[in-house]
């Protein structure tokens, strides 16, 4: 069981790490300036559901870190 | 892979079928899919994806090993086997070491060791064996998708995420 809740957050932290890393890859490639609707766009549907999904998954690691503090 | 089975068979309109307790796959997943043109339902709750899948078959089915109440494997063996589930069972065995554990899969199934190998949007659509169809092809094509930063845990039966494609536990 721990393996499988540590494996599911990396996995988790490692999907949405992509994401945004694909983001900020489509960011750098749009042409100076960016408009405000394209940059509004990357933060509402890319940059802050990436951002709060990792949060989360942080959030599961620390809580089976602990756990596993407690078993020590 | 031979006939089927008790859902609807090819045609049920539905490309993926993701069954897997942990919300934040289905976002990610959901993401993943949003420019695809692919059709997606997704599942938290196993018994509810068993029910539907009783009447519907997909064409992938992406099931976790490890569920509340009830198991990829034994919601495979509850509708007779992979064979009568989907054209192509993928089944995510979270490190499991069972050497018996391919075999539920069937011919054409694929078993995952970890998530990460799902979780990549470079391999995700050759993973499941799946073709994206252009932009527009399907209903929800674009739509934003909302991660909320509300907990995941406990478990609920339905995806924190407004975006209408995903009819999250057939509703």
């Amino acid at each position: 069981m721990l393996q499988h809740d540590l494996n599911g957050s990396l996995a988790v932290l490692e999907g949405f790490l992509g994401e945004l890393d694909d983001t900020v890859l489509e960011l750098s490639a749009l042409p100076a300036p960016v408009d405000a609707g394209t940059l509004g766009r990357l933060l509402d549907e890319d940059f802050r559901p990436c951002l709060a999904c990792l949060g989360t998954a942080l959030e599961r690691l620390r809580a089976t870190a602990s756990r596993l503090d407690e078993r020590t | 892979m031979s006939g089927p089975g008790p859902g609807t068979g090819p045609g049920t309109g539905v490309d993926l079928v993701l069954v897997d307790d942990d919300a934040i796959v289905h976002l990610f997943v959901e993401r993943l899919l949003r420019r695809t043109g692919l059709r997606f339902e997704a599942f938290t709750n196993p018994e509810r994806a068993l029910a539907w899948l009783r009447t519907h078959r997909p064409t992938v089915l992406v099931l976790d090993h490890r569920m509340p109440r009830l198991d990829g494997p034994s919601l495979l063996a509850a509708l007779g086997g992979p064979c009568h589930v989907a054209e192509r069972v993928v089944l995510c065995t979270a490190g499991s070491n069972d050497p018996g554990i391919v075999h539920l899969v069937g011919e054409r199934g694929l078993t995952i060791r970890n998530k990460t190998e799902l979780l990549d949007r470079g391999r995700f659509l050759d993973l499941l064996g799946l073709s994206a169809t252009p932009p527009g092809t399907a209903h929800g094509d674009g739509e934003p998708v909302q991660c909320t930063a509300a907990p995941v845990e406990p478990v609920s039966n339905r995806v924190s995420c407004a975006s209408p494609q995903i009819s999250a536990d057939g509703e």
